[in-house]
């Protein structure tokens, strides 16, 4: 039997967790952006969030396969 | 938001210029030319930095749940870490001297907005460090206690999707963060402007200027990989080189004439 946390499984503390403590963080942080564009009048604000991002999970997957090869993993 | 500065002077917005997509390249070659002018006060910023991370890195060693969030947020507080910096190559581009007692200076001018600016910087890698070290926590079902299972399972199998979402969410904050700093900092060092203003001025030079400033922030985030990739012996360099150089992707995308000096 899991140990429990207001009568739910760890699991289902996990999952709600994740989708909705996590999404709910990304949605502040889009909400600031959106906010931000607006407040500062930059235009083309939301362009340079979506570059950003696209080149931030590029490294990250790149490096992912740097790591997943020095230490000999598929 | 400090509210000693007049007025007039608060409402006053810096101009925005449009920039050419190559321009990031022509401020690393000039942060490089300031790295070489004011050699050893330069390099002693990008010392302290390398034995920050260091440090940051051993203290971890023990506690893997903290170290991506720890490490992360660390180069968050990268602008303000560069402060000495800016002022050298303002000495440099007024044709002074620039000794390392100018760099020592900037930090004791300590003004308030840009303490204030530290302080959020500060705040926001707490914050991610946090948030960082509670997505291990709650969502990794298997015990990581060591260095490579903590690789094998954050980069692998089934903790695959966990790195993405953490990527996606520090890809975000990580944007945020540059477009509020970009220029910010070495505004708030050289010209009477709130901390309010310094920002909003952040993020409309990226706003008008997405894709050279998202060519800029490649640029340092490769500088940033590799410099963690060499056990942060690369960040001796690279700190000086890119500080030098965000002093003139100020003075580029802002004008800032109509703003009365600090």
């Amino acid at each position: 039997m899991e140990s429990g946390l207001f009568g739910l499984t760890e699991t289902q503390v996990a999952e709600f967790g994740l989708t909705w403590g996590v999404g709910g963080f990304i949605a502040f942080m889009l909400f600031i952006i959106w906010k931000l564009a607006r407040e500062s009048r930059a235009g083309r604000f939301g362009t340079f969030i979506l570059f950003f991002v696209l080149a931030f999970g590029i490294l990250g997957f790149i490096a992912k396969q740097v790591i997943q090869w020095l230490i000999g993993i598929e | 938001m400090d509210d000693r500065v007049p007025a007039s002077t608060a409402d006053a917005q810096p101009a925005v210029r449009e920039i050419a997509l190559a321009q990031p390249l022509a401020w690393l070659r000039q942060g490089w030319r300031d790295m070489h002018g004011c050699f050893g006060a330069s390099l002693l910023h990008g010392v302290l930095v390398a034995v920050g991370g260091l440090l940051i890195l051993t203290l971890t060693l023990r506690a893997w749940m903290l170290m991506p969030g720890a490490l992360s947020g660390f180069l968050l507080i990268g602008p303000i870490l560069c402060t000495g910096l800016y002022e050298l190559s303002r000495r440099c581009a007024s044709g002074e001297r620039p000794r390392f007692a100018h760099a020592i200076g900037a930090w004791r001018r300590g003004t308030r907005p840009l303490v204030a600016l530290g302080v959020l910087l500060f705040a926001a890698a707490t914050a991610w460090v946090l948030v960082s070290a509670l997505l291990f926590e709650l969502f990794v079902p298997v015990p990581l206690d060591s260095p490579l299972r903590f690789l094998r399972y954050a980069v692998a199998g089934q903790g695959g999707w966990l790195f993405f979402l953490w990527l996606l969410a520090g890809g975000l904050g990580a944007a945020l963060v540059f477009s509020l700093t970009v220029v910010s900092a070495p505004l708030l060092l050289d010209r009477e402007v709130t901390l309010r203003t310094a920002l909003l001025a952040s993020v409309r030079a990226v706003g008008d200027n997405p894709a050279p400033m998202a060519l800029w922030a490649v640029l340092i985030m490769l500088a940033t990989a590799a410099s963690m990739a060499t056990l942060m012996i690369g960040f001796v360099f690279a700190v000086p080189v890119i500080g030098h150089a965000t002093w003139h992707a100020y003075r580029d995308v802002l004008d800032v004439e109509r703003l009365p000096r600090r």
